[in-house]
């Protein structure tokens, strides 16, 4: 399978008056044709930053400063607004968080949808109309023609966020970033969406990033799982090893916390403390204030480690203890 | 699937429900406001059916007879018909003279109001759009502009201009921009920080295009409050400056010039010569107002009980 997306050491800081905010602080990832990555952390760690870093929509004073994003082949880290104003939407498409706030409440959903296909081919009226009517019927909306006729405000959230996949799959996209797309919705809502996600994904052959704080939506729909903290990867690796052997004591705590039946009337794990300020990082490695491992030896940065398909930012890798 | 989906319909009840039915039934809930409106609605249409419904043309110096000058209401006229609000000074039936009058005042407050909220529109869009050093010298100027009361730059205006219908709306246009500017500015900014905007980034629209596609309709709800309580003030404005004799022209009586023509007779007992322009202002220019209130109330989601 071909690399539909290779980022190495991307450095995206934000120059504010209290310093300089290491929002992202080198990450490498590949998404191959097809893939789900899901790219898990906690509240600012960057995994967003990351996202629109690839969209090149940092906003000042934010800025790429180091670092590659190679998709299909080409250059997009440092490349010209209008050219990568024609890959927002048509190469790339993004799914945000919120449906209430995404969809623009004064346009009809057929407007919006149209205005999307219109901005990227020169094609008829009828026939983006068309498309979009049929998207929706990809995404499960029943009675897309009436849907296409409604103003956001009249449609549930669920229903609202599938439009808003549909709108991003319109022009076959090669990578859909999803930026925690179903935490705004209740549980069965949010399988459902993830069902659609998946099965559109595996139909079209589009690549997809899905950012999200919470494993376990991760665990049953991604095929690689990259762990973020504090701006930096720390560890790496297909989904099924991530869950079933993770090694950074980060990546155990979140599993830890995540409830399950078998831990029945026990103390959920918690990971002590909070995130660190990201203008006064800790020495050395990030997260070893939390850490239940930190060691003296933690007062140094750990360097990325590659061991069987796995990477790995730690000097404690934890093995045994998996299923704390 | 289906199933869970079936309650989530809206639509499929006999009526949509559109922005503008909600707003219209939110908008009709206060009766005053409705009074409001259709009294609005009865000046309008007086107005505009004046030649048809008076009996005299004001403008036109062979119908208007000096010797039915200063007439108390109900009195007959030379030409036969029944003068029922009176005759001004020069003989100019008042109830003719207060339609063709409410035409000007209209229309001009109309026109200058919706060419200053082009302009203002614009440039506080430009201010917004274009942020840093741009931003920062238009919203100066709109400062500078507002600090001044409006009445004066006007005045001011009118007096190097001279009279004319075209140099009164030019005059109430430099007047106001501003304030559709400042107005127009403050709901960018914070429309443009809403996750809407930054989708349709996303999906690789052009900044043109989300600017007056995405961000303007959305600003326009506090413009149209606006909208409708500065032309209600352009009205007023022009009534004042007419009054004080450097607007409309003699022959053109507008309310404001009807107002002064009676000014001078007020002592004397004939009061009607002011008081009814004046009554047909006050009504026009308050009906106006409350109507603005209820559209701030309805538009404005934090007013919302």
């Amino acid at each position: 399978m071909s690399d539909v997306l290779e980022v190495v050491g991307l450095r995206t800081h934000f120059f504010t008056h209290a310093g300089v905010v290491k929002a992202v602080d080198g990450v490498d990832f590949t998404v191959r044709k097809g893939e789900v990555m899901g790219l898990v952390g906690e509240s600012g760690s960057g995994k967003s930053i990351t996202g629109f870093s690839i969209l090149g929509l940092i906003d000042p004073p934010g800025r790429i400063v180091d670092g590659s994003i190679r998709f299909n082949g080409a250059e997009i880290a440092s490349a010209p607004e209008p050219e990568l104003q024609k890959l927002r939407g048509n190469r790339i498409a993004m799914i945000f968080q919120d449906p209430m706030m995404t969809l623009n409440p004064v346009l009809r959903v057929d407007t919006q949808m149209i205005e999307a296909i219109l901005a990227h081919e020169d094609i008829p009226r009828q026939t983006a109309w068309e498309r979009s009517r049929d998207a929706l019927g990809l995404v499960g909306i029943p009675s897309p023609e009436e849907r296409l006729r409604a103003y956001p405000h009249q449609l549930s959230g669920g229903m609202r966020q599938r439009v808003a996949i549909a709108t991003a799959f319109l022009n076959r996209p090669d990578l859909i970033i999803a930026d925690e797309p179903t935490t705004a919705l209740d549980v069965t809502i949010q399988a459902q969406i993830i069902h659609e996600a998946q099965k559109l994904t595996r139909q079209t052959g589009t690549a997809m990033i899905w950012i999200t704080h919470d494993l376990a939506v991760v665990a049953g729909l991604a095929d690689t799982i990259s762990v973020m903290y504090a701006g930096r990867i720390v560890e790496q690796g297909k989904t099924d090893d991530v869950i079933d052997r993770p090694l950074h004591p980060y990546t155990v705590g979140l599993l830890g916390s995540v409830p399950s039946a078998n831990k029945r009337g026990q103390r959920l794990y918690q990971i002590e403390g909070m995130t660190p300020n990201m203008l006064a990082m800790p020495k050395g490695c990030a997260f070893a204030p939390r850490c239940r491992a930190a060691a003296p030896d933690c007062a140094t940065a750990p360097e990325i480690t590659k061991t069987d398909g796995r990477r790995l930012r730690c000097h404690h890798p934890q093995i045994a203890e998996a299923a704390t | 699937m289906t199933d869970t989906i079936a309650p989530e319909t809206p639509t499929q009840t006999a009526r949509v429900e559109t922005p503008f039915r909600r707003f219209a039934a939110e908008f009709f809930e206060s009766r005053i406001a409705t009074v409001a409106l259709c009294l609005l609605g009865i000046i309008i249409v007086l107005a505009l059916l004046a030649p048809w419904i008076t009996p005299q043309n004001p403008y036109d110096l062979a119908q208007v007879d000096v010797l039915d000058g200063r007439l108390p209401p109900g009195s007959e006229a030379f030409a036969g018909y029944t003068m029922w609000l009176g005759s001004d000074g020069s003989g100019r039936d008042l109830y003719s003279a207060i339609l063709y009058g409410l035409r000007i005042s209209l229309s001009v407050g109309v026109a200058s109001g919706i060419i200053a909220l082009m302009i203002g529109m614009a440039i506080g869009l430009l201010a917004a759009y274009a942020g840093g050093r741009t931003e920062t010298i238009i919203m100066r100027v709109v400062d500078l502009q507002l600090s001044f009361p409006a009445a004066l730059v006007a005045l001011m205006l009118v007096a190097i201009l001279g009279k004319g219908i075209d140099k009164i709306i030019l005059a109430l246009v430099v007047a106001q921009w501003a304030y559709y500017a400042r107005t127009v500015r403050g709901t960018a900014l914070v429309e443009r920080n809403k996750e809407y905007v930054e989708a349709a980034q996303c999906l690789g629209l052009s900044r043109l295009r989300i600017v007056f596609r995405h961000i303007l309709p959305n600003c326009l709800a506090p413009l149209i409050v606006v909208g409708t309580v500065q032309t209600a003030h352009a009205i007023s404005l022009e009534a004042t400056l007419s009054f004080l004799g450097v607007g409309l022209p003699q022959t053109e009586p507008s309310l404001g010039v009807l107002i002064a023509n009676g000014f001078e007779y007020m002592l004397s007992g004939r009061y009607w010569i002011s008081v009814f322009p004046g009554l047909a202002l006050l009504l026009t220019v308050v009906s106006i107002n409350l109507v603005g209130d209820q559209l701030r109330d309805v538009l404005n989601p934090r007013l919302k009980k």
